[in-house]
């Protein structure tokens, strides 16, 4: 017998993201617009973990430079179509995935063809001009595809997430420990009667479940308490000496774990505050026939805590000292009714997906399980669109206080935005590099000053479009390395870079784990990253 | 435009020529390795050694992008570097298909890297890393990653926290009872069919199955060990049946039937426990012939279906099969090795299938949750979740490290110093350079550990051990004639001389094979024992103080001095001769010197300390030479 070779070849990343989120990535449709180090790392690690398929957008013809930041790119591809030759080499990577490519400036396909983009699942760009980047993100934002933006240039590294909503039931959260002792359901305050603590002999006396344990004393605590949880440290501590009485020797390991969790046990279970708010959404409110089926489950989760007070119930049970026969029961217990819980949030979901006309089996049970059992972990992520970011809305005080503090990484984002203004017109990045080479940097060149100095007008124009009236005395160095740089990319950097974004994208694609929101920052001199909401 | 005119750009010409000279060693051609092999030629590092022993499993191409499915089976080390190459010819790497602690990779190797750069998968071969770049006083960086999560530090002597500074988890273990009496949890019936069922039926037969009973023996469980050591005894009994049509069978009515049949004859071990239920062979048997609906899945191979809990019937088909199918490869082996065994590999299917099938019979017998062969798997091979995109970054940062104060993706904290209780990088580290074919452990102990100190170190005070085992202490004094190579310890080996009061030192042991001509015994790199030599100590604590005033970049650039700079001086009567420390010119110039003069040097003591010890009873005889570190 033997388990087929995709499992096996996938083995190491399953345990990450399981069956479903794979199917999720082996039918994703990616998109990269020019084939740059950068372009291709993020595509190499997309690649590899088996994506259905990618399509490079480059206009450009391979030269030395590339060659030489680019891995797959060897002497023989100079003079080739870097679309062509990037596809056939990552193409390699991976026989599972499909490689495409365009051999066409993706500047002008943007401007007469944007549609061209909506095929995708995921667009990437790198090093794209404001102009040409804005109306791409404006296409793609209505049609609700994500869009990544990514820039290095020397040691700099930025990337930006943009997408009108991403919700997420997987958040993958460490412990999804659900356990109700404050408020424990009918079937297991039965069971906790199934046992008579003095009257066990010291072997069963040491297996009892520490869940047992803790919802004996707090049910005799809330008896002498007006049924009340210990709330202060004070009562706590009284509780927890309640606990260690009945503890007939100092090797009963089933009371020490209920020590250890008797602070979770004065824990009010309630639904979370982000919960709450997601409840409250207009989204969750206003149910159409173009609601997602996140959507409509959360809006059947609502209903069902508007009736029971609680979530549904995650109905796992963490390993304990117990005898298998009882750790068997009282997981049975839990399970049962995490499961009678689901399938009252399934009745809610049918009678939704009816009232809008949709056919009751167009959710499948497991996703209603799935969010039912992850159901205090769910997140809504909304991004800021690039055009409230360039245009309507830019955070202008946020980046004045960022940009005050010399430890922040957000100067790189404005050098950056500043360079993109000074492509946008001389048609060139800003580049003093070869005005330093021969005394390595430390004497700058007629040539260097000026394209300093051209840089820094365009700095000081941005800051002036933000009401930035007190000009960084940092920014001149950060000026000075960017035009040393003259719009290089690292490999190294690149690497990192294409590292940082294709684990965003997995999040994107898979929805699973909760990515960034909405841009990062690297500088790769300090060897910090930042994350920025702009 | 030049290949390099980005890196030259960013980096300045006078450090892009820094990084093309440097030698590095990649410890590992994983997933890290990989990267890291990629991000370093592409950064202009041009000299590369790179070491890995293990073979290219398809499990690795979801990540290890150098490799690709015609590498399956070839060693790491060998592809990656073509593979490197293919895209930048102008490096020159050299490949070891090797185990990191073979002794080929002795301290003088080490010592010949600016820099060493660990990507490995354990922690047994990283502490020997970190401990030959203690001894060897290399930088060392050190890595891992885990699914999402991944971290880089830098170790270097005296300076950070080495890589034992901080104790790490140890693995879990279970009481040989659980395991092969009373089992509760799935890990426990895991453990039984991968370290115990596996290795009886298909690893080494003399395994040390006694001994753990021995060790664990109690009186309450006396009776119960002895019966275990039967059923071991009875088990084997069996495996000399091996490829035999029955034999399949034969082990499973042992192990599922006649020996569970045992256990429930032990009554009291059942009062408070569930007690197990025997299978029967002939009762499953008429359960698949009759057909169950769930065995379809050989037939199917549908891709979830390691993630599917096989039936009764299913784990009982696996399982004849998979020992069928070991049987089968084993006796293979036999044909070339007599003596050959199976390690259980989580990569092989057949092994897998073994466990799986084992562990879920055995947990249906006792009542205990059954589980997936992709469950399992994680557990029999402590699989740790590995992906691309974290290995990429990592090996990012390896290239580039520092600390700032403001962190948020990538949380960067400043290095800790050393810690004093640390039982590894605390010891002094020795160069021991000497002929293991003619030194004896005698000489050793007369001449380099009692001469070295002042006060004439007791040797009766001292305990000797390598790799675990004692050499020598003062009521076992069987190995004092023997040869270093007699002993086994031979060129890359560490001895560790712990004396009773004074810090523990390590030797590392380095062949010279010219000493034996050349009337030198030894010669030793380094001060041992420091802690109780007032003389040495001063100045070695002088110096050192001195060295953690240097800010970063002066380090840096003393780190690595030229060549020239690298040569003391060694004068005599009439004559000047240059060493290097590189441990490649010494010898033949100590042989000219001592043969042709027999003369006690004078040292010139410019750039380092030089002491030569003479022979008290013979004028002209010369033990050896301490360079003083």
């Amino acid at each position: 017998m033997h388990v087929d070779k995709k499992t096996q070849k996938y083995d190491r990343q399953l345990r990450l993201w399981h069956a479903n989120g794979q199917t999720a990535l082996e039918t994703a449709k990616v998109c990269l617009i020019n084939g740059t180090a950068t372009g291709c790392e993020i595509l190499k690690d997309l690649v590899l973990p088996g994506i259905g398929s990618f399509t490079v957008v480059d206009g450009k013809i391979v030269d030395g430079s590339d060659v030489g930041n680019t891995f797959f790119l060897v002497p023989d591809s100079i003079g080739k179509s870097r679309a062509e030759v990037v596809t056939e080499f990552l193409q390699e990577l991976n026989e599972d995935v499909k490689g495409f490519h365009l051999p066409e400036n993706p500047i002008a396909l943007i401007e007469n063809q944007p549609e061209y983009f909506l095929q995708f699942s995921i667009v990437i760009t790198t090093n794209i001009p404001e102009k040409p980047l804005l109306k791409l993100a404006d296409t793609l934002w209505n049609a609700k595809i994500p869009l990544v933006v990514v820039r290095t240039v020397g040691f700099i590294g930025y990337f930006r997430i943009a997408l009108p909503e991403h919700t997420i039931v997987e958040t993958h959260p460490e412990n999804i420990l659900d356990l109700r002792l404050d408020v424990p359901f009918l079937s297991l305050k039965q069971y906790v009667k199934t046992y008579n603590f003095d009257t066990l002999d010291s072997m069963d006396h040491g297996h009892i479940p520490y869940v047992v344990i803790l919802l004996k004393y707090l049910e005799q605590w809330k008896q002498d308490h007006d049924g009340k949880l210990p709330s202060t440290s004070a009562e706590r501590n009284e509780f927890k000496q309640l606990i260690q009485s009945g503890k007939r020797n100092a090797d009963e390991e089933n009371f020490d774990e209920a020590l250890s969790s008797a602070w979770k046990a004065c824990t009010a279970t309630k639904v979370p505050r982000q919960v709450e708010e997601i409840f409250k959404d207009s989204s969750c409110e206003n149910i159409t026939a173009e609601s997602s089926n996140f959507w409509i489950i959360v809006r059947a989760i609502r209903e069902f805590v508007s009736n029971e007070g609680l979530l549904p119930l995650a109905g796992s049970v963490p390993d304990m000292k117990a005898y298998t026969s009882g750790y068997v029961a009282m997981q049975n217990i839990y399970r049962q009714k995490a499961k009678e819980d689901i399938s009252i949030v399934r009745v809610h979901v049918h009678d939704i997906l009816t009232s809008i006309g949709r056919s009751i089996d167009s959710i499948s049970d497991d996703e209603i399980d799935s969010c039912c059992k992850h159901a205090s972990f769910i997140q809504v992520l909304r991004y800021r669109s690039l055009q409230e970011e360039y245009i309507t809305d830019p955070k202008k005080s946020d980046i004045g206080r960022w940009l005050r503090d010399s430890q922040e990484s957000i100067v790189n984002y404005v050098l950056i935005r500043a360079m993109d203004r000074f492509y946008e017109s001389h048609n060139r990045y800003p580049d003093a590099a070869t005005f330093f080479l021969e005394d390595d940097a430390e004497e700058a060149s007629e040539e260097a000053r000026s394209e300093f100095s051209t840089l820094k007008t365009y700095v000081n124009i941005l800051l002036g479009e933000w009401d930035i009236t007190n000009y960084p005395e940092h920014l001149d160095n950060y000026i000075h390395e960017i035009c040393r740089a003259g719009g290089s990319e690292l490999a190294n950097i690149a690497s990192l870079l294409g590292g940082m974004v294709s684990q965003e994208v997995i999040k994107l694609i898979t929805r699973q784990y909760i990515p960034i929101n909405n841009t990062i920052v690297f500088d790769g001199v300090k060897s910090t990253s930042s994350s920025y909401i702009l | 435009m030049s290949r390099y005119l980005h890196s030259k750009n960013v980096l300045g010409q006078s450090l892009f020529q820094k990084i093309n000279e440097c030698r590095v060693l990649i410890i590992g051609a994983g997933g890290i390795g990989c990267e890291l092999l990629k991000n370093l030629a592409m950064s202009g590092f041009l000299q590369i050694e790179l070491v890995d022993l293990d073979t290219i499993e398809l499990s690795n191409l979801n990540r290890q992008f150098l490799f690709q499915k015609q590498h399956i089976k070839k060693s790491k080390a060998k592809v990656a570097r073509e593979s490197a190459l293919n895209f930048n010819p102008d490096m020159n790497i050299i490949a070891h298909h090797a185990n990191i602690k073979d002794s080929q990779f002795n301290v003088e190797w080490f010592k010949s890297f600016d820099i060493v750069m660990n990507a490995l998968d354990n922690l047994d071969a990283r502490r020997h890393v970190n401990m030959m770049c203690l001894v060897a006083d290399v930088p060392l960086i050190e890595s891992g990653t885990e699914g999402y999560l991944g971290q880089v530090t830098v170790i270097k002597k005296g300076i950070s926290e080495c890589y034992d500074c901080q104790p790490k988890p140890l693995k879990r273990t279970f009481p040989v009872c659980t395991i092969r009496s009373t089992p509760s949890q799935p890990i426990h019936c895991i453990e039984w069919a991968k370290s115990y069922l596996f290795s009886q039926l298909f690893g080494l037969p003399e395994d040390d199955d006694d001994e753990r009973l021995e060790a664990e023996m109690t009186d309450e469980n006396a009776n119960e060990i002895d019966n275990l050591r039967r059923e071991t005894q009875a088990l084997k009994q069996i495996r000399a049946a091996m490829g035999t049509l029955d034999y399949p069978q034969r082990v499973f009515k042992k192990v599922f039937t006649d020996d569970i049949i045992r256990l429930l004859r032990m009554e009291d071990m059942w009062k408070n426990r569930k007690p197990p239920v025997p299978l029967i062979y002939e009762d499953i048997e008429n359960l698949v012939t009759e057909g169950d609906s769930d065995l379809n899945y050989i037939e199917d191979y549908n891709m979830l279906k390691d993630q599917r809990i096989w039936s009764l019937a299913e784990n009982f088909v696996v399982f004849l099969d998979s020992v069928r199918r070991l049987s089968n490869t084993l006796l293979k082996k036999h044909i070339s090795n007599p003596n050959a065994t199976l390690l259980f590999d989580k990569d092989d299917q057949d092994a897998l299938d073994f466990v799986t099938a084992s562990s879920n019979l055995r947990s249906i017998i006792f009542s205990i949750d059954v589980k997936s062969q992709f469950q399992i798997k994680a557990i029999a091979g402590n699989i740790i979740p590995a992906i691309a995109t974290t290995n990429a970054i990592i090996a990012g940062m390896i290239v580039f490290l520092d600390s700032s104060r403001r962190p948020r993706v990538l949380v960067s904290e400043s290095l800790t110093s050393p810690n004093p209780e640390c039982r590894v990088c605390n010891n002094t580290h020795i160069i021991l350079r000497v002929n293991t074919r003619t030194a004896t452990l005698r000489d050793f102990l007369e001449k380099v550990v009692h001469g070295q100190d002042d006060d004439e170190m007791d040797i009766n005070e001292v305990t000797v051990e390598e790799g675990g085992r004692i050499l020598y202490d003062v009521e076992y004094d069987d190995n004092l004639d023997s040869t270093f190579e007699q002993l086994q310890i031979t060129d890359g080996k560490l001895v560790t001389v712990k004396p009773e009061e004074q810090s523990t030192s390590i030797f590392a042991i380095s062949h010279r094979e010219n000493f034996e001509t050349s009337n030198i015994w030894f010669e030793v790199e380094g001060t041992p024992f420091v802690k109780n030599q007032i003389s040495h100590n001063d100045s070695a604590h002088k110096r050192k103080l001195e060295e953690s005033e240097f800010d970063a970049s002066e380090r840096s650039s003393r780190k690595r001095p030229a060549v020239e700079e690298s040569t003391v001086e060694v004068v005599s009567d009439d004559e000047t001769i240059s060493i290097s420390r590189e441990g490649i010119y010494e010898h033949e110039i100590y042989e000219n010197g001592i043969r042709e003069k027999n003369k006690v040097y004078n040292i010139d003591d410019e750039n380092i300390d030089k002491e030569v010890i003479k022979d008290d009873k013979k004028e002209n005889r010369i033990w050896g030479i301490i360079v003083i570190d």
